[in-house]
């Protein structure tokens, strides 16, 4: 289960204690499942991690996740893809997807062999990586009975920083997600998961009126943590930033991979908080969103 | 028996054109880390007798390189287990039993060695077509055990190295979109044939270890567009490893047929080698038992009789002696009653055991030798396929 704190006034500057940490973790699951955060008490790490396995027994009836499939892994595109994806979803299957704590499975694959069979909500414009869902787990069950998880035992790199743009939305929320494509005929042919996009043209989005782009970084903990657990903290905090407002069509991200997120003080607007492996009786913050600051 | 046809039309070859065509027959391989148990007879009979009936009606090679599959883990890790855990060793004093015990002790280990205690044998393979001891003692007791059932060598002990190297091979497969290589990002590389639908198959690990589908592709893609068919025989259970390379092959040019060959039960449960439990089963035990009531000749024929007829191609037939020993005295009053040719001409006879290939069904050849109401299958039959001069 992600356990990512989002922006909360009172958690700027504060040093990453274990305290604050506990404090983050909480306050997520009580956004996301407020029952089950109420039911064992706050009081310690126990009780979150019981909270954690009651949703693991007692999963929302309507949960959803997400498809993506990586052929390439590249931080910084990943960054403005997970946006891109998350900044084009509808309303309705953003707060599912929210519910089901922003659930994404990552598979190895080559979006573009898929493609007569399959479609994808977002399609990266060099192939790297394929977006389907979110949907129910078993809409996308061919894709992922076809794929296999997306597996690496190497460390996340810790290269040089890194800025991206947002793009700007690709359609209108409401429509996207929802389409089908009929696959072709043919022996082997799987049904679709959720969601078929073909490319569209970028419009104006409804809702709140666009704010002008502002700059933030984006820290991730590289120390100890292979790529395929790094890509889910990372993904997390990224998606949810999007779908809660922190990050817009516009914005400029700079990635900044650390060995660890110990000591550091920057005013955060959102951290990715989860048991530390090496340390599993303590929480530790695997990623994390500034708030604005100046481009360097 | 499935196919996999190039855009080619599909047709069955004459007698006359089947003798222009090219065929490869490329059965899987079998790790030289124990006897040879029934299973593995069973599909060695088969292959030989599809392979010497084919060569009468076409040009017909038989691809078995142990040189191409020594760089899987199973037989690497052996020989880093014989070395790390019985040092220089005089292996050619050991019988295949003794080996095989190694062998079943190696995989009760189960201790995972790290790729780089593999490095040094694999490199020694690739660059020297190096083979460990233990794996030539048995490889040469297996070929004194062909030579008493009659079955052609493929070259068990000879250097057979596979025509692309590891990169070069997933070079070819990159060129053709087939790749997925994750080992810029810590992960393994795949055959991707999800454009198929078949589903994407891991060929090398993270750490670059190759796996038996990484050393098929990297022998059979510079042979398949040589030949006109391709014909596999192999476990069932590997079937869809055989789909994969199917597809692959096949937009080379030849038409490539898959042909599982059932395993052997005993006493109704299938083994694994690496749980040991051949004894009595054993190529050897089979022989010496057979031998000392049949002479060779009946022993050669019976045999064939009893693993392609009796057992037929799937696997739901245990080992049964009693059906062995049957086959062995109709292999004897076959011999006895055999003419000296028959009309039409061999290859003509051999040809009506095909289908829409150029292969000659095995199966079906055998089992015609058995039918009551037929004619006694004549001496050059039995000595061209059934190698009973």
């Amino acid at each position: 289960m992600p356990l990512t704190e989002e922006r909360h006034p009172a958690s700027a500057s504060v040093p990453l204690t274990q305290r604050r940490l506990h404090a983050e973790a909480f306050r997520r699951l009580r956004q996301v499942r407020p029952e089950l955060a109420a039911a064992g008490g706050e009081s310690d790490l126990a009780a979150l991690l019981a909270a954690r396995a009651r949703i693991a027994e007692r999963p929302d009836a309507d949960a959803v996740q997400a498809v993506a499939v990586v052929r390439h892994f590249d931080p910084g595109a990943w960054v403005r893809e997970a946006a891109a994806f998350a900044l084009d979803l509808a309303p309705d299957t953003a707060a599912a997807w929210r519910r089901s704590f922003t659930r994404t499975v990552f598979l190895a694959g080559n979006p573009a062999n898929l493609l007569g069979r399959y479609s994808f909500d977002r399609l990266a414009e060099d192939g790297s990586v394929g977006w389907c869902g979110p949907a129910p787990a078993e809409s996308s069950a061919g894709l992922r009975r076809l794929l296999k998880l997306f597996l690496s035992t190497a460390a996340f790199p810790v290269g040089p920083p890194r800025t991206v743009t947002v793009p700007a939305p690709t359609a209108g929320r409401g429509d996207c997600g929802t389409q089908r494509q009929a696959p072709p005929p043919g022996p082997g042919a799987e049904p679709l998961p959720r969601g078929a996009a073909p490319p569209r043209p970028a419009v104006p989005r409804p809702g709140p009126p666009p704010r002008a782009g502002v700059h933030r970084d984006l820290y991730v903990a590289a120390s100890g943590v292979p790529v395929p657990e790094a890509l889910v903290h990372l993904n997390h905090l990224v998606v949810e930033a999007a779908l809660d407002g922190l990050i817009t069509p516009g914005d400029r991200l700079t990635l900044r991979s650390v060995p660890s997120l110990t000591g550091a003080t920057a005013p955060f607007a959102a951290l990715r908080v989860d048991v530390d492996r090496t340390l599993p009786d303590r929480l530790r913050a695997f990623a994390a969103l500034t708030e604005e600051t100046p481009d360097d | 028996m499935t196919t996999v046809v190039a855009p080619s039309s599909r047709r069955v070859p004459s007698v006359a054109e089947g003798a222009r065509r090219r065929v490869l027959l490329a059965p899987i391989t079998i790790t030289p880390s124990k006897p040879l148990a029934p299973s593995h007879l069973k599909g060695l009979f088969w292959t030989d007798v599809m392979y010497r009936a084919t060569a009468c009606l076409a040009d017909v090679d038989y691809r078995y390189s142990h040189s191409t599959y020594h760089l899987t883990e199973q037989t690497l890790g052996f020989w880093e287990f014989l070395d790390r855990t019985h040092g220089d060793t005089g292996y050619a004093e050991l019988t295949e039993d003794d080996i095989g015990s190694l062998y079943v002790r190696h995989r009760a280990a189960a201790d995972r060695v790290p790729a780089a205690a593999l490095r040094p044998y694999a490199d020694a393979v690739e660059h020297h077509g190096w083979v460990h001891p233990a794996a030539t003692r048995v490889l040469e007791l297996w070929r004194e055990q062909y030579a008493r059932l009659g079955l052609y060598d493929p070259g068990l002990l000879a250097h057979q190295p596979p025509g692309l190297g590891l990169e070069e091979m997933l070079e070819h497969l990159r060129a053709r979109g087939l790749c997925l290589d994750h080992r810029g990002l810590g992960g393994p590389v795949y055959l991707d044939l999800t454009r198929h639908g078949l589903p994407l198959r891991q060929i090398v690990t993270a750490d670059g270890r190759p796996n038996y589908l990484a050393c098929a592709l990297r022998e059979l893609l510079p042979l398949a567009p040589r030949y006109g068919e391709v014909v596999f025989l192999y476990d069932p259970e590997l079937d869809p490893d055989y789909q994969l390379l199917a597809r692959v092959l096949a937009p080379l040019g030849p038409v490539v047929h898959r042909v599982p060959v059932g395993r052997v039960p005993v006493d109704g449960e299938i083994r694994s080698a690496r749980a040991g439990g051949w004894r009595g089963l054993d190529a050897a035990s089979l022989i010496e038992a057979a031998s000392a009531d049949h002479d060779e000749a009946a022993v050669q024929l019976g045999m064939r009789l009893y693993f392609i007829a009796t057992l037929g191609p799937g696997q739901g037939q245990s080992h049964r002696p009693d059906l062995l020993h049957q086959c062995l005295k109709r292999a004897g009053r076959l011999l006895a009653g055999a003419p000296a040719t028959a009309e039409p001409a061999l290859p003509e006879r051999l040809g009506v055991h095909r289908r829409d290939h150029t292969y000659v069904d095995p199966y079906r050849l055998t089992t015609s030798l058995l039918a009551r109401r037929r004619a006694a299958p004549a001496r050059d039959l039995l000595a061209e396929v059934f190698l009973c001069r």
